[in-house]
């Protein structure tokens, strides 16, 4: 099929690379369709697609890229809505917000996103107890690692 | 898709009565002191339950993001690990 996008013209997504998003996203609950796309120049990160309206992109990357220790615990409900009984066959990704400075780009680490590519599903999962950020900071400077190392 | 029609009922409930949202949903007031409730929510798997405020700072988030700049990723490889 072909989509449209805001950033990159028109798109041909082949069919199984549709994923559906049962409950659309927090902010876009009426998006139930979307692909991973990845471009070269884009690497590490990927965006998430929009295969309905409105046509939006979303930039994500694979959080072990940032914090090797990221880890959270995924809800029955959480399961259920992307069709999986084993949370290993998950891919993460958290979504990154880049303002117009990019010294200032954050990631999402509390509402990871999941996706099951066997069965072509996916949900943004919003994590209770979270000691994760919604604006985890992408780049970390030498002060990240020195809060890391008081709080051990 | 037309939007879904909402209307908000009210009910007065003491400690230990509930109220049961469609078939499958309970909603058991636990605890009340005089700043806050303790709600337990009894629901199917499938149904999954926020505090509003959590889920409204994903969702300005989301809105945010999509916004995004293109990112640098010159900038952002030296600072990921390999």
């Amino acid at each position: 099929m072909q989509v449209k996008t805001i950033n990159f013209g028109i798109l041909e997504i082949p069919e199984n690379k549709v994923l559906t998003f049962r409950e659309g996203l927090p902010g876009f609950p009426r998006i139930h369709r979307f692909a991973v796309i990845e471009m070269e120049e884009l690497k590490p990160f990927q965006y998430l697609q929009s295969l309905d309206e409105p046509p939006i992109s979303l930039f994500i990357i694979n959080p072990l890229l940032i914090d090797p220790s990221y880890e959270f615990r995924l809800m029955d409900s959480d399961m259920e809505e992307v069709n999986s009984t084993n949370s290993a066959e998950l891919a993460v990704y958290v979504v990154a917000t880049i303002p117009k400075d990019p010294k200032f780009a954050t990631l999402n680490f509390m509402a990871p996103i999941i996706i099951n590519d066997k069965e072509r599903c996916g949900k943004q999962v919003i994590l209770h107890e979270s000691k994760y950020s919604v604006k985890h900071p992408l780049l970390h400077s030498t002060g990240h690692d020195e809060v890391k190392g008081r709080k051990a | 898709m037309p939007r879904v029609k909402t209307r908000m009922l009210v009910f007065t409930r003491k400690k230990d009565e509930s109220l049961i949202i469609g078939n499958d949903i309970e909603i058991t007031i636990l605890a009340v002191s005089a700043s806050s409730v303790k709600v337990g929510i009894r629901a199917p798997r499938n149904i999954s339950v926020h505090r509003n405020e959590v889920y409204e700072a994903i969702k300005r988030e989301n809105l945010a993001a999509a916004q995004s700049q293109i990112p640098r990723t010159d900038i952002f490889k030296k600072f990921l690990r390999p």
